[in-house]
């Protein structure tokens, strides 16, 4: 443990070097993310403005959900990135070189890339507009709620990122499918999902448990009810992390004794 | 750390993959034996030549004792490790040098890299820089050390690959088409390097190439892979006299030579270049035969040149094969 | 012109090829229809007065997800080309006596229309017969569609061609690459159908080029927009291809140029 942590340090120190060298760049493309973000979350107001809100939904509580999922996702892919661009690494040939290093595999796919900070960024920006406009209270309890809720976010992203690489062992062309989960799952949970039919909710809950990482703390931090559910979710986020980390081991042994 | 050095063991290894053709509508799946049934063993510090056609099952071989693909039958025991089960603390022991790929940092300056492979392989301090001076003195990239590996040419990344593969004092070192595109006085450093590696006698080297000057220069013996098995084992001499132990004449002469047991190859102007095979007619016999009919002002006889006799065994295999 | 169309049909083989990615995309398609489908009926309590209703806009989600692989959610189909741009290789296709950029139009069609054409059909009928999506409300309107969906694709290949040379410069082209997918998603339709969007930022949207992606086509379908439009939409898309292609010329000789001059 100590030593996958030195060597993920390692690679790490080395990638911040080279990132940094160019840290005008780090800023543009920073900068970039965070302006496309924004623009979708100016859309989300938009349709607010045309509608209203609905009945126990409107744009504060949709832009803490916008956020929440952002910042999770965006931390996942800043450590994560690897696993994300893996077709990549799949396509060139590069896996090969990585399966011929000391230092496992997922360790070397989780080298922080920290443009990202744009993702992170706005998601910040429209969970603290959210929270500031649907008069959220604050105190001791509900931060460090927070803390594990965006941690289990994060872990729940980064499972499913270790499930999209590992798919990139049979089809590096399935590829888009994974992102559009990926995407589109983020699209689907800065709105209500209490709104959805049963067996979407079901999905969402317990296939693929974006609603609660997302949904279910949300409405925590607005209500201040605590429930069950709500408190286990950052530990089903991880569980979920826990998952796509089994799921990844067994495809790179699959890979090595069935692959290429 | 201490593993016995008993050299490369391989028995009875068969490996074969799927692979898949068409479209949606109409689609195939063929299985290629990539390795059948391949035996053989090669001694601690021994530097081994691997050629065949592409596709012959060489790439596969070297991935199966780098640990990185499973054998689907058989046996592999480098140095008393099982390659694929014990695949990180096998790594740790071999080097690996691509010569279509880098395993360099991009971004990153020769010495950071270096930094980085000791800190990746843990090799104590006082001792890698020992080893790295002698790498560097060896193979004179001093001067490359600040440099950003993307800014080099392909020799001294060539050779900046060769000292990162040998920093953490593998066992193993398997080079893949080492020398392809270099210049001559950077494939001459890599082959001066491997001669060096074998006079120290403590690295197994596997090579792979399809430049076979390469293996005459540095070669102790010669694996020759065709359609996934061995079809030959032994010296580069046991190679020229297994497929034809042909040697070459060439005359240059007043008037036009011939002699039914030679197959005239060349003609340029008053040289003549033919083959033969020694076991038919001895090279005294015929020059003589020539200078009875000639004047002879200039004489030379060479061994059929190991592309010839490759490309003549492949050409054999092949009609064997059919 | 014979070799284009010979680089269209090998590149439509190689994407059809990937039967498992289709079936994947069709069922991830619908599942994400559902989500959308369910989230806006959640805006309509009872008879709310919007410039759309229901089943149109269940109808233009429908629509979204079954040509969403033409969609310009993602800027980089062909990560080959992009590569072959940062890694400077692209010189050697210098060397061949071809135009780069309509080599490379022809390329992205392909690997545009090839997983579209697979998906489309099964999203439409499952979305047809069991989650609301209505049918063009006559002939004329289809036509209007399909005329406008080629125009559609014609448009968003000649952007992403646009996109990939970007690549030419490495911080810029990132940057770009970065920010245009959020750009899009919110100017084209993607994200909201743009007529339910506030009218002062809807007029601004439509004449964006991302617009004669998804909104336009789209309207004909649902019935959102008068048949007679058409010409206006067709120029729309045909203007808006015209700058971008020449556009994209002029990078394209610009990033050759550096390319030569640096060495690559």
């Amino acid at each position: 443990m100590k030593f996958n942590f030195q060597m993920w340090w390692l690679f790490t120190r080395a990638a911040l070097r080279t990132q940094m060298a160019d840290a005008s760049n780090a800023v543009l493309w920073a900068a970039a993310t965070l302006l496309g973000m924004l623009l979708e979350w100016a859309t989300l107001w938009a349709l607010f403005a045309r509608f209203g809100s609905i009945p126990g939904w409107d744009f504060a509580s949709s832009s803490m959900l916008f956020g929440l999922v952002r910042i999770a996702f965006g931390i996942a892919e800043m450590i994560g990135r690897g696993f994300d661009r893996f077709h990549h690494v799949i396509r060139k040939g590069d896996f090969d070189r990585m399966l011929l290093r000391p230092v496992p595999v997922a360790i070397q796919l989780s080298v922080a890339e920290f443009s990202r900070f744009g993702m992170i960024g706005a998601g910040m920006v429209a969970f603290l507009y959210g929270c500031s406009a649907a008069h959220v209270v604050f105190n001791f309890g509900t931060i460090a709620y927070l803390v594990a809720v965006i941690s289990g976010g994060a872990a729940l992203f980064y499972g499913l990122l270790m499930m999209q690489a590992t798919l990139c062992f049979w089809t590096v062309d399935g590829i888009e499918v994974a992102n559009a989960v990926v995407y589109g799952g983020q699209t689907a949970a800065q709105l209500p999902l209490d709104k959805l039919s049963r067996p979407l909710t079901f999905v969402f809950t317990y296939v693929f448990p974006l609603a609660i990482i997302n949904w279910i703390p949300a409405k925590v931090l607005l209500t201040g009810e605590f429930n069950l559910l709500a408190l286990a979710a950052p530990l089903i986020g991880w569980l979920f992390f826990g998952l796509g980390a089994l799921v990844w081991k067994m495809g790179v042994r699959a890979y090595t004794s069935t692959g290429s | 750390m201490s593993t016995t050095k008993t050299g490369i063991n391989i028995d009875a290894v068969s490996r074969s993959y799927r692979k898949t053709v068409g479209t949606v509508f109409n689609r195939k799946t063929t299985t290629i034996d990539a390795l059948r049934d391949v035996t053989f063993q090669i001694p601690s510090g021994a530097l081994v030549g691997c050629i065949g056609p592409n596709g012959a099952g060489k790439s596969t071989l070297v991935k199966i004792l780098c640990g990185i693909l499973k054998p689907d039958s058989g046996t592999v025991n480098v140095n008393g490790r099982e390659p694929f089960s014990q695949r990180q603390e096998h790594v740790r022991h071999i080097g690996v040098v691509f010569g279509q790929r880098t395993q360099l940092w991009w971004d990153l300056p020769v010495s950071d890299t270096f930094a980085l492979l000791r800190a990746l392989y843990q090799v104590p301090g006082h001792r890698f820089d020992v080893r790295q001076k002698l790498l560097i003195d060896r193979l004179g990239i001093g001067e490359t050390l600040n440099q950003r590996v993307r800014e080099l040419s392909l020799g001294q990344r060539m050779r900046c690959e060769l000292a990162a593969a040998l920093l953490h004092e593998p066992d193993v070192l398997f080079l893949d088409e080492p020398t392809i595109g270099l210049d001559a006085e950077a494939k001459l450093a890599v082959r001066e390097l491997l001669r060096w590696l074998q006079q120290t006698g403590d690295v197994t080297t596997i090579l792979t190439t399809h430049d076979l000057q390469d293996i005459e220069a540095v070669a102790d013996r010669v694996l020759v892979f065709g359609n996934g098995s061995i079809l030959l084992n032994g010296s580069l001499g046991d190679l020229r006299s297994a497929f034809g132990n042909t040697k070459v004449i060439r005359i240059a002469t007043d008037s036009p030579a011939s002699h039914p047991a030679a197959h005239l190859a060349k003609a340029i102007g008053n040289e003549q270049t033919f083959t033969f095979d020694p076991a038919q007619i001895s090279a005294a016999d015929l020059l003589a035969a020539f200078a009875a009919q000639a004047v002879i002002h200039d004489v030379e006889i060479t061994d059929q040149s190991i592309d010839e006799v490759v490309a003549r065994m492949y050409q054999h295999h092949r009609g064997e094969s059919k | 012109m014979r070799l284009l169309w010979l680089v269209f049909q090998m590149r439509m083989k190689r994407q059809l090829a990937y039967q498992t990615a289709a079936y994947a995309g069709i069922v991830t398609q619908i599942v994400f229809g559902l989500v959308l489908v369910a989230i806006f009926a959640a805006f309509y309590p009872n008879g709310i007065k919007a410039p759309m209703t229901l089943p149109q806009v269940t109808t233009y989600i429908w629509l979204g997800q079954a040509f969403f692989a033409m969609t310009p959610y993602s800027v980089f189909p062909d990560a080959e080309l992009r590569e072959q741009i940062r890694d400077g290789s692209v010189a050697t296709e210098l060397l061949r006596p071809v135009d780069l950029h309509s080599l490379w139009m022809a390329r992205t069609l392909a690997s545009k229309l090839a997983p579209t054409a697979l998906r489309c059909l099964p999203v439409i009928v499952v979305a047809t017969l069991f989650a609301g999506m209505h049918l063009p409300p006559d002939i004329p309107s289809f036509l209007a569609w399909l005329l406008s969906t080629i125009g559609a694709l014609v448009l968003i290949s000649a952007f992403i061609v646009l996109m990939i040379l970007t690549q030419f410069w490495t911080v810029a082209g990132d940057g770009l690459s970065r920010a245009v997918p959020g750009i899009a998603a919110a100017t084209s339709g993607q994200l909201v159908p743009l007529a339910l969007l506030p009218d002062n930022i809807r007029v601004v949207f439509e004449w964006l080029p991302f617009a004669g992606m998804v909104d336009k086509p789209y309207a004909f379908w649902v019935g959102t927009r008068p048949v007679s439009d058409l010409p206006f939409v067709l120029g729309h898309q045909l203007l808006w291809t015209g700058v971008i292609i020449v556009a994209g010329r002029m990078l394209l000789g610009r990033g050759l140029r550096r390319l030569t001059v640096t060495g690559g």
